[in-house]
């Protein structure tokens, strides 16, 4: 016997319905609602208004009868307890028996991050971002671009690096005051993203660090921004960027004061950061700026699916443009991704050879000579 | 009353709800990947900064190993080859093909194993598991235009990055090897010809460097 028949089905406790997500790609902008561990859920207008009529104390024919007011349709009890039992129980957004909230596995999404560590809780990050929310004022983030401009052309057509190069390494406490400076940028780089998030009303949540597929890697969660407009979501991803340009310009600024020429080792750095944070491969910076569809890992196999001849002309819920952004960016990053898998196959022989070809002999010592007397 | 239509199979079936994977946005500390950038990227902006790689590449070697071999016995080798041929007479043309190979383990290699390579006379460079590849070579073309003038200060700044490695990797084995032992080897060769009208300008420099702590 199913719950749906002894009690008036009701929201699962903490459950927030966020509203539409704005500027998403779908021809019908779907909604977002949020689980009490923090989990966002997709859901189709249908069910996002049946979330909104779910009180517990309706039962399924009354449900039905409001459900069928709101969307110009005939409703039916049965198909109440369907989207019930199958679309709205399976993602944990209703109430168990006992009153409490179900326990489902967060997401882990594809190429997600790994083995994460925080550093500043949600509201530590509240606290220590605000401060920098006024760098994204207008007034503010029109002269910084500008200046960043002029700053990229004049360092990489005009002055050149050679000469911080070279003091760079006449002086090797620099080189490595250049390096950590670098690091540190990193680090910068996730208070733009959360500054953003502050500067267009969204929560940003904890920072931290991790292992992304192999390298280390800064962190903020940012989930509250998908509730964003469509030009909020990009002000967040894009401030990470805009942090890296500060450091540029601010660098440039010291380099005028002080004469250091190594400085100007740390624009060409922020430049490279940039670069690769743009690629929209794996979930950088570009990634997200490009993925208005939510997720675009999760279109592979329908875009793909709805290449073959079979699927032609049957009906797609992404808006045209969006459309061909996804198949676009499924038919670059598909082939590149096997690639770069292959390209790690075969780079294991090398480092086998490198590492581990010559095992010591039986019985041989694996100690230095002094150590072995 | 008009009689409203019925909600379909087809239109149940089209509801989904999807969890959303956590957005979190990240900045990589790719150092191993931004080696392999300023590999592709360093040469055709200037070679000077082609240079870092010689310096950085030791420096991850030897704090690496020490790190991770604290309390045990570590033995790193950092070898680095790099040939540079640029000719410059209207066209600007530059070759800076760089490998790094880079050994590092915890378990301590044999003795046979702590005699440095004879470095490459004939310009041929090894290839490693660290070889630049991939479609970060497609920036080198835009800026192409710093290589002229910065190609002669190149040299010299060649040559300062192979001081500059063997020191940082020296610094970094203090750290870690409390009561342990651990032997550092840091071999770079730097081979730099440079054309300019007719003038053949060429600089080489070679440094063998071995450090046992």
């Amino acid at each position: 016997m199913s719950v749906l028949d002894t009690r008036a089905p009701a929201r699962a406790p903490g459950v927030e319905l966020l509203g539409e997500l704005a500027g998403s790609g779908y021809d019908d902008s779907p909604s977002l609602v949020r689980r009490t561990d923090g989990q966002t859920v997709q859901v189709t207008p249908l069910l996002y208004q049946l979330l909104e009529v779910l009180d517990g104390e309706r039962d399924l024919t009354q449900l039905a009868d409001e459900l069928g007011q709101r969307c110009g349709k005939s409703v039916a009890p049965e198909d109440v307890r369907y989207l019930l039992e199958e679309k709205l129980g399976p993602l944990g957004l209703l109430e168990e028996a006992d009153g409490s909230a179900p326990t489902i596995q967060k997401s882990t999404p594809l190429l997600g991050l790994r083995f994460k560590v925080v550093v500043s809780d949600p509201a530590v990050t509240r606290r220590i971002t605000r401060p920098f929310a006024w760098l994204f004022r207008r007034w503010i983030v029109a002269p910084v671009l500008l200046a960043f401009a002029v700053t990229c052309w004049w360092v990489l057509w005009e002055q050149g690096l050679a000469a911080g190069a070279r003091q760079a390494f006449d002086s090797p406490g620099l080189l490595l005051a250049v390096f950590a400076l670098t690091v540190a940028s990193a680090g910068w780089h996730e208070f733009g993203h959360a500054a953003a998030c502050r500067a267009r009303g969204a929560t940003p949540g904890a920072m931290g660090a991790g292992l992304y597929l192999v390298w280390p890697a800064f962190y903020t969660d940012v989930d509250d921004s998908y509730r964003l407009s469509r030009w909020g979501r990009l002000v967040v991803d894009l401030g990470g960027l805009y942090f890296n340009a500060l450091v540029a310009v601010v660098m440039t600024g010291v380099w005028l004061v002080t004469g250091l020429e190594a400085l100007l080792l740390i624009v060409a750095s922020q430049l490279l950061l940039m670069l690769r944070q743009l690629a929209p491969i794996i979930r950088a910076d570009g990634y997200h700026i490009l993925a208005g569809v939510p997720d675009l890992f999760q279109h592979i196999k329908p875009t793909l699916a709805g290449l073959l001849p079979m699927n032609w002309g049957k009906p797609q819920p992404l808006r045209p443009w969006a459309r061909w952004v996804v198949r676009a960016w499924v038919l670059v990053v598909v082939p590149m991704l096997l690639w770069m898998l292959a390209l790690g196959v075969l780079l294991l022989p090398p480092a086998r050879r490198h590492g581990l070809e010559r095992p010591p002999a039986a019985g041989q010592r694996l100690l230095p000579e002094r150590r072995r007397r | 009353m008009t009689e409203l239509d019925r909600l379909s199979t087809e239109d149940l079936e089209a509801q989904s709800a999807t969890a959303l994977p956590t957005k979190e946005v990240m900045s990589l500390l790719d150092l191993n990947a931004d080696v392999d950038l300023a590999l592709d990227l360093a040469a055709p902006i200037d070679l000077a900064v082609a240079a870092n790689l010689n310096v950085a590449a030791p420096i991850t070697a030897a704090a690496g190993a020490n790190i991770l071999s604290f309390g045990s016995d570590a033995t790193a080798v950092a070898d680095q080859g790099v040939m540079i041929d640029q000719t410059q007479s209207g066209d600007a043309i530059a070759t800076a093909p760089q490998t790094s190979t880079i050994d590092q383990a915890d378990d301590v290699i044999p003795e046979t194993d702590t005699t440095v390579p004879e470095a490459p006379t004939d310009g041929t460079i090894d290839t490693g598991v660290l070889d630049a590849s991939g479609t970060l070579l497609d920036v080198d073309l835009n800026i192409d235009a710093d290589l002229d003038a910065a190609a002669p200060v190149a040299g010299a700044v060649a040559a300062n990055a192979n001081i500059a490695a063997p020191i940082d990797a020296a610094v970094a084995a203090n750290i870690g090897l409390i009561d342990s032992d651990a032997t550092a080897v840091a071999q770079q060769t730097a081979i730099i010809n440079q054309d300019l009208d007719g003038v053949t300008a060429e600089a080489t420099a070679d440094q063998d460097s071995e450090i046992t702590q």
